[in-house]
Order: structure tokens, then C-alpha cells, then sequence
């Protein structure tokens, strides 16, 4: 038996916002269960609003003030129609019939729907994610609780929808007092606390204050989870003399307190830098090139008259919301689905020439879907990566010299061969399924959302591995990403997926001004470049065009004449 | 594809049809499958025809989208019923081998035919214009299910669609990993199921476990002391539909004796 959480004393008050934090396995879902009382602990005393949680007779009066939101939307959402699913739980407490309209669409609204009462008849699977995460909040919301556990609720969401929720949730626990308990291994979303919690091993590892916590970065990477860029960005201004304090995670609050101290640097006709983009030239005969494709879905047209093209070598990323088409533009690469007009060349082969064999088409692609651990299906770690080589025909010696090397790629030992599946942590899981995509030996390979879901030690290690892949394996990388910050990182060029069109974007920092100026959102840039275009808005002459943290803050120091 | 399963998805309109109380609903859909079965007559079936698309324009859902949702099914079953053109005795129109195609035959064909597109077409009437909700209300009230029965349809209904998408993702990436569904024998292909079928059960027992976990933390026991938000109610208007549908019923014996 494995103790998956021990001594842990934690205290709540009514009104608290508080966040727990932790890498993959450290218990902190354990915790999270046990405060809606879906657990019990073997030991020890849990009182919850006053109940005792250990006491079988509390059971629904706890779960009915402590609302549970939890990480995959599709895996809690029970009705077809948001009315439904809004009054699920409201139904289960038996509110009564006269009061339940009132309440699903008083939830609605308070999550931000303005025209509840016809968003209400809208099904389920026609919503965006982070619409169906309001959806599963409002009906939490309906239940009248007074206390809200939020297990992972952002991690599948693009920024925008993160940052909403996360604004959602300040609002909730400000305005209508209530507590929030916020479990996440996003390390920026611990600024919305005011208390943090960090979990190791089962155990409380350390407490305190966003910022004193941030402040703690060795402690933190042994904790397998990491500083963020606001922080170490805060810091290194600190350090510099250019900020008065270290404790500032917000752009405008930054550029605010910079303003304050240079004001007479500052000047009021600074424009804004126009959008821009760099393209560079391409060797057709050894690139992937798509040539005026349509796609539809039925009569849905998702793709319209678009081209572009990918040359050998590249690191590439696609951005854009969900459902701009992103999965199924990357599908199109190695004939996984066929345009419905248009061609693709894949090193001047068009791949839907008949003469063409797709199945080397595919080799030389591979193709890495989302969650890919959820696919393996062998006996062991050795046979799900020998799988591809064998299909394609190729020696048994071949297949195996080929598994082996993909299985050193990927950063696994070699006692892991014999292993099931279920002897492995998630990430190791990830690693397993990339290596069987890389033992088919492609030059080009394609990953959809690469490190959603995993903790800041287990992304960082992905993005190494791929990184390696790119640099010293010499694998063009085309990336589907909703993390700005490391597409910004690693990316040589970004594609802009948007409105059935794909755009080249150029370098990852004018691809994401692009964005930011069309969209009008902050939240589009990476934090660096949030910090530069505020100051530049302010009236400060520096460079926008700075992703990198270092670079970020030499050009302040420049520009501020110091 | 896989994405184009429509069965049991709910059609958002707003039309007579849709309000109509989904008992009323369920009962006259069973009546019509009755009747569809009880003879074949071209007058009865020209009838049943009529009501079909009676309903089907009030409901607003459009017929393109009701066409497209239930297409795979008439493929098989125009394969399947087919077998009568070559069973049924009669005169012969054409011999090739020891195969004769009779006049019978193809008729018979015809009628089976347009028996099953007639009953799949109504019965996806109801599911296009009822939320699996109400349906599950109507199901539990018309045969006497229990609650814990009915919540099971509703989500068995909610999940078709997110299990479908996870087999596609799942057949992809395998294709992408150089799988050719389309080639070997039946021994072959069964071997080729099975690394499909083992992650895709996996996944569901994930899901479902998921799924039980968000129901329990937000108080559900299995229907006892539950409220409904759409509790069912009969309005005058569905006792009106009960008088047609006894009226459609006495036609249809009509029918079905005198012609």
C-alpha cells in the first residue's frame, strides 16, 4: 500500500483563495478529493464548514458546500444541454422545480454568459473548452456552495479561456466571498492566491505567499516544478535597480512602477511598431508544401484555399484558438485526411498522385496526436515501439535496432524495455509513445500540443527531447502549441491558423504581435513582450520585438539610458 | 465518417414538434413502427409517408441534416433486405446461373425497403427533436425504468459522440504509424482490432470512472429525492395528439383491410 498523501494540516477560513500546488504524483488530487469528501483519509480528522467529514451521515451536506470542478470538461459535464448539465447537481439536492430555471440561469450568468437564456439550450459538443469549464463552474455555481476545489480546471484550456476563468474565479471569491481551494501545476496562475500551498511526496513541502514561494527557485526545481517568467523577469529588474521590488507579477503593474521612477523617459509620441514578418526562401524539393487546399467536414468548410509550406530543418509552430483547425490542418500532412481540393508535396511528391505510396509518405512523417499515452496498447514498452517499423515491413533486426534507438532518443533506460505500461509515470507514458513514432525514422514530425497536462519538470523534459530531435537528430519540427512561452523558446517561425486561413507568421515574436494587434489581447504575447508593448504604449522606445527574458531586460536598460 | 454518427443527437429548434411531451412522443413513434409492420400496402405506407414528412417539416429540422445522420444505416439495410430479390418465388424477369431475380421479388424489396427507411426516419425523428434528457424522463415514465436506468441512457446518448472522435484520434494514429486497415485477411484484421480496441476500453473505463466521480461530487445517489428542471406535464395539446394518433390508427386499419 502507498500512502498517497501523509500528515497534512491544512486550514481554510471562509473567504480564503488559496492555491496547491505540486508535480504529477504528488498528491495533491489526493487532497483535493478529500476536501468534497470523494475521499477519506485512513487517519487523522477532516472537519469541513463545520461537519465532520469522517462521518458517513455528512457526506452530501459536504459535498453540497464544497463544489467540485475538475480537468477534462468532457469527463464531467452529464447532461447533452447546458440547462441539463447547469442543473444537474441542483436537481440531486432536490431544489425545488419553481427555483431551478432561476438558478441555472443566474449561474449562467455569473460565469459571464450575457444571453443565458438562449446559451442555456445550446448542446454540449457544439461548445469550445473553456466554455464547457464555465459550464461545469455554473453548475457548481447552481449548488449554492460555499466553498469551490478546482482540480486542475485550467490545464486543458488556451490562455485566453485560462485567463478568463482564472479572472472568473478572483471575481467569485472577491465579490460573492467564495473560497476558493485551486489546484494547479500552472506556476503562474499562483499569483490569483493568497495563500500557497506546494506538495511533495504526499506532503506539505512548503507554505506561503506567492511571492516568497516564487522567491524559493531552487527548492522549487528540486520540487520538480519551476519559477515563472513574470517572477525571474520581476527579479532580474529588481536586481538591476530598475524596479523598487521584486513582487510584481503583472505587466501594467511593472510598467507602471517603471514609469513612476523614469517618468522623463517617457514620451508621449512614441507610436506603435507596425506588424511585420520575415519570410525566407525555400528548396521545394525538400519541404512539405501545400498547395491551395479546401477541407471540409460535411457541409462545414474549415480550410479554404490555403498554402504554405515547411522546408527540412525547420522548427515550426502552428498557433491559433481551439477549433481554428489546427488538428485537421496538421492531418492533412501525411494523408491522414484528403482536401477536398488542392494538392500537398511531400519532398516534390504529390501524395495523393496515384502512384504515390502513402505508406512511405508516412514514414517520413511521423505523427505524434494529443495524448498520446492514451494509445499505447501493447504488452510492454519494447512492442508498442517496435510496432511502426514492423508495419512498415522492414527486417526484424532493423525494427529492433530502430526501437532501441528510438527509446534513447526519448531519455528512457534500457530496464524500461520490458516494463507494462502501467509501470510508468505519465510523462515516462508520453515519452514511450513518441518513441514509437520516432522508430518509423522520420524526417519530419509532427506533434499536436506536445506537453499539455504535464507538469513544468515533465514539459521541460519533452522540450528538451524534441529540441535535441530538431538539433542534433536534424527532424523538422512542426509543433501545434498553446503555450506561447515555449513556442517562443524553440520555434524558428510560427504559422498563424485562423478563419479557414493559414498565414505565415515569421519569428515567433512578430507572429505573436500580429496576433495581439488583431485580436486586441494582451494575454496573446509571451510575458516579455507583454512587459515591452506596455511600456511602449506608455510612451517608452523600446524594442517590441523581444522574446527572450535576458534580451527583455537590456533592452529596458538600454532604453532607460542605464 | 466516424464523425458523421449522428444517432441520438439532439437537433436545436424551435418547433411544435420539439415541445410536444416526449411520452406522447415515444408512444406515437412505437404506434408507427406498428402500423409500418402490420401490412404491405402502398396505400398504408403512402399514408405513413405523409405523416413522416408532416412531421418532419414541422420539426424545422432540415431534411439534409436528417438524410446525412441515418445514410450508413439505409446503405445496410438496402444490402441486407436485397436478399429478397433473389428468395422470393414467382415469375421470373431474369436467370443468370442457378440465380433467378423475380417480379415478386423486387417488390418485396421495394416494400421491406420502404418499411425500414419509414421506421428509422420517424425513430430519428425523435431523437433529433427530443434532448436525451426528456427522452430518458419519457422512456423511465412510458415502460417504468427506474431512475438509475434512465440516467444510464442519457449518458450512453451524451457519450456516443466523444467515443467516436477518441476511435478516429485512435485509428489515425495508427494509421500514421503505418497500419493499412484496409488490406489482409479476416485473421489479419482482426489482429489490427484489437490494438484499436484495447486502448479505446481503456480510455472509456478512464472516462466513465471520471464521469462517476463528478457525478458523486455533485450529490447524485441514484434518483432518490431528485427535482427536475423540465418536469413532464401533459398540456392540452398533447391530449389533442393522442386523439390524432387514435384517428391515424383507425385509418390505417382501414386501410390496411379494405385495400
Amino acid at each position: 500500500m502507498i500512502n498517497a498523501i501523509r500528515g497534512i494540516n491544512f486550514h481554510a477560513k471562509k473567504g480564503d483563495f488559496i492555491a496547491v500546488t505540486g508535480k504529477n504524483g504528488s498528491g495533491k488530487s489526493t487532497f483535493a478529493r478529500i476536501l468534497n469528501r470523494l475521499l477519506v483519509p485512513i487517519e487523522g480528522s477532516v472537519i469541513i464548514g463545520g461537519l465532520n467529514a469522517m462521518d458517513e451521515e455528512n457526506i452530501m451536506a459536504i459535498r453540497k458546500n464544497v463544489g467540485m470542478v475538475f480537468q477534462n470538461p468532457d469527463d464531467q459535464l452529464i447532461g447533452s444541454i447546458v440547462a441539463e448539465d447547469v442543473a444537474f447537481g441542483a436537481e440531486n439536492i432536490g431544489v425545488d422545480e419553481n427555483k431551478l430555471w432561476n438558478r441555472v440561469i443566474g449561474s449562467l450568468e455569473t460565469v459571464g454568459f450575457e444571453n443565458a437564456r438562449e446559451f442555456a439550450e445550446k448542446r454540449i459538443n457544439q461548445l469550445s473548452g473553456g466554455e464547457r469549464q464555465k459550464v461545469a463552474l455554473a453548475g457548481v455555481l447552481a449548488m449554492q456552495p460555499s466553498c469551490i476545489v478546482l482540480d486542475e480546471a485550467t490545464s486543458m484550456l488556451d490562455k485566453k479561456s485560462r485567463s478568463d476563468i482564472l479572472k472568473l474565479l478572483r471575481q467569485l471569491n472577491k465579490k460573492v466571498g467564495i473560497t476558493i481551494i485551486m489546484i494547479t501545476h500552472l506556476m503562474d496562475e499562483l499569483v490569483y492566491a493568497d495563500q500557497v500551498y506546494v506538495m511533495n511526496q504526499g506532503t506539505i513541502a512548503m507554505k506561503g505567499r506567492c511571492q516568497e514561494i516564487y522567491h524559493r527557485e531552487e527548492q522549487l526545481v528540486d520540487l520538480g516544478l519551476e519559477v515563472p517568467v513574470q517572477a525571474k523577469l520581476a527579479r532580474l529588474l529588481f536586481q538591476r535597480r530598475i524596479l523598487d521590488r521584486a513582487d510584481l507579477f503583472s505587466a501594467d503593474v511593472v510598467a507602471e512602477n517603471i514609469k513612476k521612477r523614469y517618468p522623463h523617459k517617457f514620451y508621449i509620441d512614441t507610436a506603435m511598431p507596425v506588424e511585420r514578418v520575415s519570410h525566407r526562401k525555400q528548396n521545394p524539393m525538400r519541404a512539405i508544401i501545400v498547395d491551395n487546399i479546401d477541407f471540409s467536414y460535411g457541409n462545414n468548410k474549415v480550410l479554404e484555399n490555403v498554402s504554405f509550406s515547411i522546408e527540412k530543418g525547420e522548427y515550426v509552430a502552428l498557433v491559433g484558438r481551439t477549433g481554428a483547425g489546427k488538428s485537421t490542418l496538421l492531418q492533412q500532412l501525411p494523408g491522414l485526411l484528403k482536401p477536398t481540393k488542392g494538392s500537398i508535396f511531400v519532398d516534390g511528391v504529390d501524395i495523393w498522385d496515384k502512384t504515390t505510396d502513402l505508406r512511405g509518405i508516412r514514414c517520413k512523417i511521423g505523427f505524434v496526436f494529443q495524448y498520446p499515452e492514451q494509445q499505447l496498447f501493447a504488452k510492454n514498452v519494447y512492442e508498442d515501439v517496435v510496432f511502426g517499423p514492423r508495419n512498415v515491413g522492414v527486417s526484424e533486426i532493423e525494427a529492433e535496432k530502430r526501437s532501441y534507438e528510438a527509446i534513447r532518443l526519448v531519455g528512457l533506460p534500457e530496464d524500461v524495455y520490458d516494463l507494462p505500461m502501467d509501470k510508468l509515470s505519465g510523462g515516462q507514458r508520453r515519452r514511450v509513445a513518441l518513441a514509437g513514432v520516432l522508430a518509423m525514422q522520420p524526417d519530419y514530425l509532427i506533434l499536436d500540443e506536445p506537453v499539455a497536462g504535464l507538469d513544468p519538470e515533465g514539459k521541460r523534459e519533452i522540450l528538451q527531447i524534441i529540441d535535441a530531435l530538431h538539433k542534433e537528430a536534424g527532424i523538422t519540427i512542426i509543433v501545434v502549441s498553446h503555450d506561447v512561452e515555449s513556442v517562443s523558446q524553440y520555434a524558428d517561425r510560427v504559422l498563424i491558423v485562423g478563419d479557414r486561413q493559414v498565414m505565415d507568421g515569421g519569428t515567433p515574436a512578430e507572429a505573436f504581435y500580429t496576433l495581439y494587434k488583431k485580436e486586441n489581447d494582451i494575454n496573446m504575447l509571451p510575458y516579455t513582450m507583454q512587459l515591452l508593448v506596455r511600456l511602449r504604449e506608455m510612451g517608452l522606445d523600446v524594442d517590441c520585438f523581444e522574446t527572450d527574458i535576458n534580451g527583455c531586460v537590456r533592452q529596458i536598460e538600454k532604453t532607460l539610458g542605464r | 465518417m466516424l464523425r458523421d454518427i449522428t444517432l441520438g443527437q439532439y437537433y436545436s429548434a424551435d418547433s411544435s414538434i420539439h415541445s410536444i411531451d416526449p411520452r406522447v412522443k415515444i408512444r406515437f413513434v412505437l404506434v408507427y413502427i406498428i402500423l409500418s409492420l402490420i401490412d404491405r400496402n402502398s396505400l398504408l405506407f403512402g399514408m405513413l409517408t405523409i405523416l413522416f414528412i408532416t412531421v418532419a417539416l414541422l420539426s424545422r429540422v432540415p431534411f439534409i441534416c436528417i438524410l446525412k445522420g441515418t445514410k450508413g444505416i439505409f446503405i445496410f439495410i438496402a444490402i441486407c433486405s436485397a436478399i429478397n430479390i433473389f428468395t422470393t418465388t414467382g415469375d421470373a424477369l431474369i436467370s443468370i446461373g442457378g440465380i433467378t431475380v423475380t417480379t415478386e421479388g423486387i417488390i418485396k424489396f421495394g416494400f421491406v425497403l420502404w418499411r425500414m427507411i419509414l421506421i428509422i426516419l420517424m425513430s430519428s425523428m425523435l431523437m433529433y427533436t427530443t434532448t436525451p434528457s426528456e427522452l430518458t424522463d419519457g422512456l423511465e415514465k412510458c415502460f417504468h425504468l427506474s431512475g438509475s436506468v434512465a440516467m444510464t441512457i442519457t449518458i450512453a446518448l451524451r457519450f456516443i459522440s466523444v467515443i467516436s472522435s477518441e476511435l478516429d484520434r485512435i485509428l489515425k494514429a495508427q494509421e500514421a504509424r503505418g497500419v493499412d486497415f484496409k488490406s489482409g485477411g479476416p485473421i489479419v484484421r482482426l489482429k489490427k482490432l484489437k490494438n484499436v480496441v484495447v486502448p479505446l476500453f481503456q480510455h472509456s473505463i478512464d472516462r466513465a470512472a471520471n464521469l462517476g466521480e463528478a457525478m458523486d461530487a455533485r450529490c447524485y445517489t441514484g434518483g432518490r429525492r431528485r427535482t427536475k428542471l423540465k418536469p413532464l406535464s401533459y398540456d392540452t395539446r398533447d391530449f389533442a395528439i393522442y386523439l390524432l394518433l387514435i384517428a391515424i390508427i383507425g385509418l390505417a386499419m382501414f386501410l390496411a383491410v379494405k385495400f
